[in-house]
């Protein structure tokens, strides 16, 4: 099978604006707080990510969904690297882990570390797949990469994401 | 912790948030924030299409969003041999002034503007005499004086591209008087736009007599520019051929290619980058004070621009604003110099500096630790108020870098009156004539200051656009009024 992201984004959508709004506003907004916080800021990007849509629908080229989720990704980028800050737990999170134990909350947060250290491409797609259980023909379309490349990129984060843990391993045995 | 384990961590720590309609309120209130400044930003840009269509030739209409769509619409001239089309814009106090004249006969065409430009068309070439060379730059190979599409002047083609253009547009036919004879009235206007064309056609053969673009003002619809077609005056092959012992004729290619050396041949000062250099190649300072610095950054790659790689500043503590300049790209500049391709910045005083004062002027750039050249980033997204139409301009704050002086000149008077020759090269659709080129200045001022969020000189700076001779005919407007936008674009 040849994977052609890439080309299927010069199809033109025939779904208007507000029809792509409230089809995919739910989803836009969850990828958004999935990885900003406080809610507040979440809101206000993902309210930017349509007032950008709308503004430049006449653009859109291809599936609106993967449009939208990556004008969300770039905004989300530029927001982190704004912010200069890692991504922290919501605060329900924290709570619910704190009530299944110290243990499993310690963990989280070290899963969530492990993934900030991911190259910005490679956290995207992996993400992409694991949050959004999204497959390699949409990440593709999402970060308008070809299907290897998606694919490689994840190959690599699970990789690096596996080695880090094999040490940590290691060292938590060896402590 | 294991792989599966990790995953499920992974979700169960960045669990999406709840959805709320606080959202999707605040959507909708970023939305109404931009449809309003959308419409008056379209207005700016009707203002912009109008000054384009007057040396574009005969189809004006209020709802083209760019110079280059304007240029698609130059068209054929089915069944029609001879056509002469005068365009006036009208004065506020009713007076009408020369705006262009574009002459056709079979296949041929000639274009008059103000300043003594002429320009012919013939077979695929295009013939423009340089008043400032002497020389008729000559470009060949072109679909047509402008460019080329399939229409006709017919009534019907012309409301069928309005319709394919833009979708909105409404249009009422009816039956009028005009210079009293019957004829057919077709009304194209936008609900959401409040300008309008006009088009009055013989009732027999379909053909457009007059063009007129109205705009609303103050609740009225007020003609401002008006396009007559004269299809009986009679003309000569003669008169459509370019003067070439007067001008002598020299290849498109070559002019600017002559003058891109000429260009590049300067050296002002440099910096070295990791890549190749940095150097300024021209500075230039304008009588309203805007500054135009000229320079090459090593980049070879032709791509579109990437942001200002210079800042200015002078001895009088001068606040810029900076216009947005497509910078020559084609892989052929490119490989003539070794430093890249040319970059023009504009530099705007936010206010105009008037009367000249001398000025000392300095070039800097931001370089990053590993001599990676910092760029000034733009981008159409806005703050959070919802403005998203303004052109922002940046620097990525994330980045540690240290400024350098590249080039520092005293400019004891202005070196150009408006801009330099060299910039129409760069962006011949921008630097095109002086009256462009201040829509364009006061624009980035209007940007600049909603950038800082101040509503009262950005409007001020708008209104300056509408009020420009070229595009309202002198017309001076008593304001931009919101109200009529706004009553305007209400559903009917």
């Amino acid at each position: 099978m040849i994977h052609t992201a890439r080309a299927e984004t010069t199809v033109p959508s025939t779904m208007t604006f507000m029809e792509a709004r409230i089809a995919y506003e739910p989803i836009v907004f969850a990828y958004v707080s999935r990885r900003i916080r406080p809610r507040e800021e979440a809101e206000d990007i993902a309210a930017q990510v349509f007032v950008d849509a709308y503004v430049q629908w006449r653009r859109l080229r291809g599936a609106p969904k993967y449009w939208l989720l990556g004008i969300a990704r770039r905004k989300v980028c530029d927001a982190l690297r704004k912010q200069r800050r890692l991504w922290s737990l919501q605060e329900g999170d924290a709570q619910a882990c704190a009530l299944g134990g110290y243990m499993a909350a310690a963990e989280v947060r070290q899963a969530v570390a492990i993934v900030m250290q991911l190259p910005d491409d490679q956290r995207d797609a992996f993400l992409l797949q694991v949050l959004e259980d999204m497959p390699i023909d949409e990440i593709a379309q999402v970060m308008a990469r070809t299907h290897a490349s998606v694919n490689s990129l994840l190959q690599r984060a699970r990789t690096r994401i596996q080695r880090t843990l094999d040490v940590q391993n290691r060292e938590g045995l060896s402590s | 912790m294991n792989y599966q384990d990790f995953e499920r961590n992974i979700r169960a720590g960045l669990a999406a948030s709840e959805p709320s309609d606080r959202v999707s309120d605040k959507i909708d209130q970023r939305l109404a924030s931009t449809r309003q400044r959308r419409t008056i930003r379209l207005r700016l840009t009707v203002a912009l299409a109008a000054t384009a269509c007057l040396t574009v030739g005969f189809l004006v209409t209020p709802i083209v969003r760019a110079y280059a769509e304007m240029q698609r619409m130059a068209g054929a001239l089915d069944n029609v041999r001879s056509v002469v089309m005068t365009s006036v814009v009208v004065r506020p106090d009713g007076s009408r002034q020369f705006s262009a004249r574009i002459s056709y006969l079979d296949g041929r065409w000639k274009i008059e503007e103000p300043d003594d430009k002429l320009i012919y068309f013939n077979n695929g070439t295009r013939y423009v005499h340089d008043k400032a060379t002497g020389r008729t730059i000559v470009e060949t190979g072109l679909k047509g004086p402008f460019t080329n599409n399939d229409s006709s002047l017919s009534l019907t083609s012309l409301l069928g591209d309005f319709q394919r253009w833009q979708p909105r547009v409404h249009q009422t036919i009816d039956q009028a008087e005009f210079h009293g004879m019957s004829v057919t009235r077709a009304i194209a206007e936008d609900p959401t736009d409040p300008h309008r064309i006009v088009i009055y056609a013989a009732l027999d053969t379909d053909l457009p007599l007059e063009i007129d673009q109205e705009t609303k003002e103050n609740g009225r619809w007020v003609v401002t520019d008006v396009q007559t077609c004269d299809y009986r005056t009679k003309q000569t092959v003669a008169s459509f051929v370019p003067d070439l012992q007067a001008f002598p004729p020299i290849r498109k290619e070559e002019y600017d290619s002559n003058r891109v050396k000429q260009l590049v041949a300067e050296d002002l000062g440099s910096v070295l980058l990791n890549k190749g250099r940095l150097v300024v190649r021209a500075m230039d300072v304008a009588s309203d004070g805007t500054v135009f610095v000229t320079c090459q950054s090593g980049e070879r790659v032709p791509m579109w621009n990437r942001g200002y790689p210079v800042d200015v500043s002078d001895d009088l503590g001068t606040q810029y604003s900076l216009l947005y300049v497509q910078s020559r790209i084609d892989p052929e500049v490119i490989a003539r110099s070794t430093d890249g391709k040319v970059e023009l910045c504009v530099f705007i005083p936010t206010e105009p500096i008037q009367p000249w004062r001398p000025r000392r002027i300095t070039v800097t750039a931001r370089l990053q630790s590993d001599l990676v050249l910092d760029r000034h980033q733009w981008g159409m997204w806005g703050n959070r108020s919802g403005q998203t139409e303004s052109m922002i301009w940046y620097y990525d704050k994330s980045r540690e870098f240290k400024v350098v002086d590249i080039a520092r000149r005293q400019f004891e008077r202005p070196t150009v009156n408006t801009f330099p020759t060299y910039a129409s090269i760069i962006d011949p659709a921008l630097f095109d004539d002086a009256s462009h080129f201040d829509q364009e200045k006061a624009k980035s001022r209007a940007d600049f200051y909603r950038g800082l969020e101040d509503t009262a000189n950005e409007f001020r700076w708008l209104n300056e656009v509408v009020r420009s001779p070229k595009s309202t005919g002198e017309r001076t407007m008593a304001e931009v009024r919101l109200s009529d936008i706004a009553d305007h674009a209400k559903p009917k």
